[in-house]
């Protein structure tokens, strides 16, 4: 908790800005430990690790495991890929916070309608497949949806705006004396783009990854409308065993999976992005 | 030696209808180290950033060397630049920054290392390379820019501002070693500032902004004594401007009821003018006799001199004095003091 500077806050007021906290860390700890016992149980209640046994002997798990972290790292890429270009220009552009409206506008509609919006697109007599026919392109349809590239694509839609925000803050704090010092000292502006200006937002897009990372792996709407049940991730999986088998213990065991494995990925991006930003001096 | 840089009737005027230059011309010779002098929003920085390529000129032709410097872009000027920032690469080294121009001119590992080393021991930072730039102090910092700068040998420098951010003790010892280095470099130096006392003590000559117009280029001694315009004598040391008119062989102030016999240099002024007479000129008396006198409201002892303000019947400001402080017996707070205007060095700063 950070009190107001200037001001020492009384014992009272300490107290009161504690407890919200530590409500919050109560309760969040509760929720995972609730995780991590029911992982540890059998349906009788006792202590079993069959669970972790069954999983890790799984060969289904590890292919689930492996195209999470396929679709997320993916999702992940591509949202940096096309994100980086869109803040740049967003960075200089005159009419910014216009353009930002239009950056977040995917999270103006419910997932429900944007990811059916992404079916009359993408579906086989969708209107993509319709125009590549009547191209000539292609004979047969394109099966996009349904497959991980469909899911790919409505991840990349809804989550690409946290990569551009999150760029986007540290290309607006970047002193443009920096880049300015760069073109006198006789770089032309790709170059300078690349010593100096690329290296200093790295952090923003190592956050940026971080936030689409962990939201695209833990993600349940879009892969089941757009991925389908036949390719599940461990998102989809985890839904499935609650709501359609009721298999909380399992269901357990796959948060757990899903939860070490974000954390190996996002704990040394974090750990990058600290040093990075640390280096820099923001 | 290059570096000679001609500015020809330069006009910038930025969205919103702000004249930052208008009409503006100025001539540089190689080697000299030139102060852009003004207070803020005179349009000196915009000139300089004209000159670096970071803006556009509305009108005008800049020239180095009697080629035109307009249509280069700002990365292939030979022009170095120091930012009132300073604008160091956070995320690299001391020398990672001194060696930044030969890495884009994709230059041999061990010319970087000797470059880098002659430049780092050319601002006294010798050894200091490998350290980041957050270790650093203020000075050393400024020493880096000016390495990272000078390196790449440009046939001129553009600093804006540069010590600004710097304690007094500080920046008169940079002061110091910027003109020291310029003579060593040899390279033509261009220094902004608002502060008169930083141009008067480190350039060669001064060319005093106001309002996107130049009001006058000259040394520190002719601005100092011959200022063009009351903005100039007021903007550049302390001085007194009084109305004066002239009748026959005398000047007349009326504001203090004085009658004068003109002085040489002010042989040829005719009618009504106002004169700038400069604290120096001014002489205070204690105790007062007959003639003019004043009560001396304000004194400020400054080791050598003894600055002083005195309030005289008639005048609506006070008159500023400055003497040799031992010879200022009985200048004290609350005295009555005879008051003496020498004439002789006053100039004439427009017509009343």
């Amino acid at each position: 908790m950070i009190a107001p500077s200037g001001l020492s806050a009384s014992p009272l007021a300490r107290l009161l800005l504690v407890t919200p906290k530590a409500l919050l860390v109560a309760i969040f700890l509760f929720a995972i430990g609730t995780v991590v016992v029911g992982s540890v149980r059998d349906n009788d209640g006792n202590f079993s690790l069959a669970l972790y046994d069954e999983l890790v002997r799984s060969n289904t798990i590890q292919i689930l495991t492996w195209r999470t972290v396929k679709v997320a790292g993916l999702t992940t890429l591509i949202c940096a890929l096309i994100g980086y270009p869109i803040a740049a220009f967003i960075a200089n552009a005159r009419r910014r916070n216009l353009l930002l409206v239009l950056v977040i506008s995917p999270w103006l509609t419910s997932v429900i309608v944007r990811t059916f919006g992404w079916i009359v697109i993408l579906g086989n007599r969708g209107l993509l497949n319709n125009l590549l026919r009547s191209l000539g392109i292609t004979d047969g349809p394109v099966r996009i949806l349904f497959t991980p590239t469909g899911t790919i694509l409505g991840l990349v839609h809804v989550l690409a705006p946290f990569m551009i925000i999150s760029i986007l803050a540290t290309l607006v704090r970047l002193d443009r004396r920096l880049a300015e010092a760069g073109m006198s000292l006789g770089a032309g502006p790709f170059e300078t783009f690349l010593r100096v200006t690329f290296p200093l937002s790295l952090p923003g897009v190592l956050s940026g990854c971080s936030i689409v990372y962990l939201l695209a792996s833990g993600a349940i709407v879009t892969p089941i409308l757009l991925g389908g049940l036949r390719d599940a991730m461990l998102g989809t999986q985890i839904f499935q065993e609650i709501f359609a088998l009721y298999n909380f213990h399992r269901a357990s065991a796959l948060a757990m999976v899903l939860l070490v494995t974000s954390l190996v990925v996002v704990i040394p991006i974090q750990w990058l992005d600290g040093r990075l930003r640390k280096l820099s001096g923001a | 030696m290059p570096g000679e840089l001609r500015i020809t009737g330069v006009s910038k005027r930025f969205p919103g209808g702000i004249q930052a230059l208008d009409d503006v011309s100025l001539n540089v010779a190689t080697g000299e180290f030139i102060s852009l002098l003004g207070p803020s929003g005179c349009g000196k920085t915009t000139l300089l950033r004209i000159v670096a390529g970071f803006e556009t000129a509305d009108r005008g032709e800049i020239t180095l060397d009697g080629r035109r410097l307009d249509k280069v872009p700002a990365y292939n000027r030979p022009v170095g630049m120091v930012f009132q920032n300073l604008a160091l690469f956070p995320h690299m080294s001391v020398a990672g920054n001194v060696a930044f121009s030969l890495n884009v001119k994709r230059r041999g590992r061990e010319e970087v290392r000797q470059r880098v080393d002659a430049a780092l021991a050319l601002v006294n930072l010798s050894g200091y390379g490998p350290r980041s730039i957050h270790q650093l102090s203020g000075g050393q910092r400024q020493r880096v820019a000016l390495a990272r700068a000078l390196i790449s040998r440009p046939d001129m420098l553009l600093l804006d501002e540069p010590l600004s951010a710097l304690d007094l003790k500080l920046r008169r010892q940079l002061q110091g070693e910027l003109k020291r280095l310029q003579r060593r470099t040899e390279t033509t130096f261009i220094f902004v500032t608002h502060d008169q006392e930083e141009a008067m003590a480190i350039s060669d000559r001064i060319a005093v902004f106001r309002e996107g117009v130049i009001e006058q280029v000259g040394s520190a001694q002719d601005i100092y004594r011959r200022p063009a315009s009351r903005f100039v004598a007021e903007f550049v040391g302390e001085t007194n401007v009084l109305s004066a008119w002239r009748n026959g062989e005398d000047v007349l102030l009326p504001e203090l009821g004085l009658t004068q016999r003109a002085p040489e240099s002010l042989a040829s002024v005719t009618g009504s003018f106002l004169l700038s007479i400069r604290p120096e000129n001014v002489s205070l008396a204690a105790p007062a006799g007959e003639g003019l006198s004043g009560v001396v409201r304000e004194t400020e002892f400054g080791g050598m001199t003894l600055r002083a303000v005195v309030e005289v019947p008639g005048l609506k400001s006070a008159l500023r004095a400055a003497m040799q402080a031992d010879r200022a017996t009985g200048i004290e707070i609350g005295k009555r003091v005879s008051v003496q205007v020498n004439l002789a060095s006053a100039a004439v700063v427009g017509g009343a």
